[in-house]
């Protein structure tokens, strides 16, 4: 189970108490966090719940709450880095550490001048998960171009992780060759979850840099990547798209007023590099809204 | 009974010259040992300037000739007659620090371990130097006399 895997990696203190969470919640839970000084939360189907010392979870703030120390959050970090804090620098200036089985985990607390974390306050863990055949309804959608769009924790990557696997294993009536640019290991987790017969992986940081090998020297039918963050980066990635090839990619949007309102994701879809949106609600699992351009710019209209 | 009792003496003798030599080795054998924490630390310092792979692995590949040290993934367990006391404290403290902050901390932290283990070095060699020869004549002269003693 993923959340097994993921405890296995924090402090003693904590592991101990959070192997007994039910196994229910263990299925079911999407974060982990820690703050030093404070109560461990989960997240469980979008709410906060918090962990007691024996392992029972409470929706409101129990008196034996388990409570994260400052060792315990360092240790974390420690062992989330494997004892290898200097390898994962470049991550930790952006906020965030890669694990090996395609979680995240997002670093908070005290930055110097150099970016560098110097004291850490706290730990969000996100646990990826695959759900097999949870993108099948958007297959047929991304032949020229799909962004998925959606909040935090709606299951972008999930989504996007799935849709490349079902291309790949031909699940669209042909096997294509698609080409994951990866720059933070979330997709592929590191080689351990499963993309498909056909992927190529590339892990590089540069978005743009990825698209512009893929393209030289991989000839893929559908080139993937997770949350386009800003408009430079946008500007730089749409620089290298060129006719034939299918993007899907995923970016931050609450609604549907927002796609057409955000710099991010109008760049992208006037870019032409997308030709239809799927806008996922808050709540994961429903059935994602697919948009054109034309029906896009209709609603702005009205 | 005069065989017997020559034997004996013989026996002491040649236990209190070997008991000087073994107690020379042991200096010899602590400043190798110390020249060889030294030279994995060098290792060690690479690996990690240039980001060549995990601490756990740096540390294998640094460290392989120190046979007396053994990385479970959390501690460094050093099993050592002779290294004194304060070398090993300050190789466990080392160890037991690693891996936990930045690139340019962890190089610090390394270049200070290695100029604490230069001086145990120094001090080692000068041992070595200074006592070695005193140990083995000690130990010959020994026992000489309490054969001398004993006849």
């Amino acid at each position: 189970m993923e959340f097994d895997n993921v405890i296995l990696q924090m402090a003693d203190n904590i592991k101990r108490a959070l192997q007994f969470i039910p196994n229910e919640i263990k299925q079911r839970c999407e974060e982990i966090r820690l703050r030093v000084g404070l109560p461990v939360c989960l997240t469980v189907g979008g709410k906060v719940s918090f962990v007691c010392r024996d392992g029972a979870v409470c929706n409101n703030l129990p008196s034996n709450a388990l409570v994260a120390t400052s060792d315990d959050v360092q240790k974390t970090l420690s062992q989330l880095c494997n004892h290898s804090v200097y390898l994962h620098e470049s991550e930790i200036k952006q906020g965030f550490i890669s694990m090996n089985n395609g979680c995240r985990a997002g670093v908070c607390g005290v930055f110097n001048g150099d970016g560098m974390l110097v004291s850490i306050s706290a730990i969000n863990i996100r646990i990826a998960r695959q759900i097999f055949d949870c993108g099948m309804g958007l297959l047929p959608y991304v032949s020229d171009g799909l962004l998925i769009a959606g909040p935090p924790g709606s299951g972008k990557t999930t989504i996007l992780r799935d849709l490349i696997r079902l291309l790949s294993n031909g699940k669209n009536g042909k096997y294509y060759r698609v080409v994951v640019i990866d720059s933070r290991g979330e997709i592929s987790g590191g080689g351990m979850l499963d993309l498909g017969v056909n992927t190529d992986v590339l892990n590089v940081a540069d978005k743009s840099l990825g698209v512009d090998i893929a393209l030289r020297t991989m000839f893929p039918n559908f080139i993937a990547f997770d949350e386009i963050g800003s408009t430079q980066e946008v500007s730089r990635v749409c620089s290298c798209f060129n006719a034939g090839v299918g993007i899907i990619t995923t970016a931050h949007c609450q609604k549907k007023e927002d796609i057409l309102k955000r710099d991010v994701t109008r760049k992208i879809i006037e870019s032409g590099a997308v030709s239809r949106v799927a806008l996922l609600s808050k709540t994961p699992g429903l059935t994602p809204l697919v948009l054109s351009l034309q029906e896009l710019k209709e609603d702005a209209f009205a | 009974m005069l065989l017997l009792r020559f034997s004996g003496i013989i026996l002491i003798v040649i236990s209190s010259s070997l008991a000087g030599f073994l107690k020379s080795k042991s200096l010899i054998s602590r400043s190798k040992k110390i020249s060889f924490i030294l030279k994995g630390s060098n290792m060690l310092h690479e690996y990690i300037e240039q980001e060549g792979c995990e601490l756990s692995k740096a540390i294998a590949n640094s460290f392989l000739d120190c046979d007396f040290l053994s990385f479970d993934g959390k501690e460094v367990i050093v099993c050592d007659k002779d290294l004194k006391k304060n070398e090993i404290d300050e190789t466990k403290a080392f160890f037991s620090t690693l891996g936990s902050s930045s690139k340019k901390i962890e190089c610090d932290r390394i270049n200070n371990f290695k100029l604490k283990m230069e001086r145990f070095y120094q001090e080692a060699e000068n041992d070595v130097l200074q006592k070695c020869k005193i140990y083995q004549t000690f130990g010959i002269c020994i026992g000489l006399a309490m054969g001398i003693l004993l006849i």
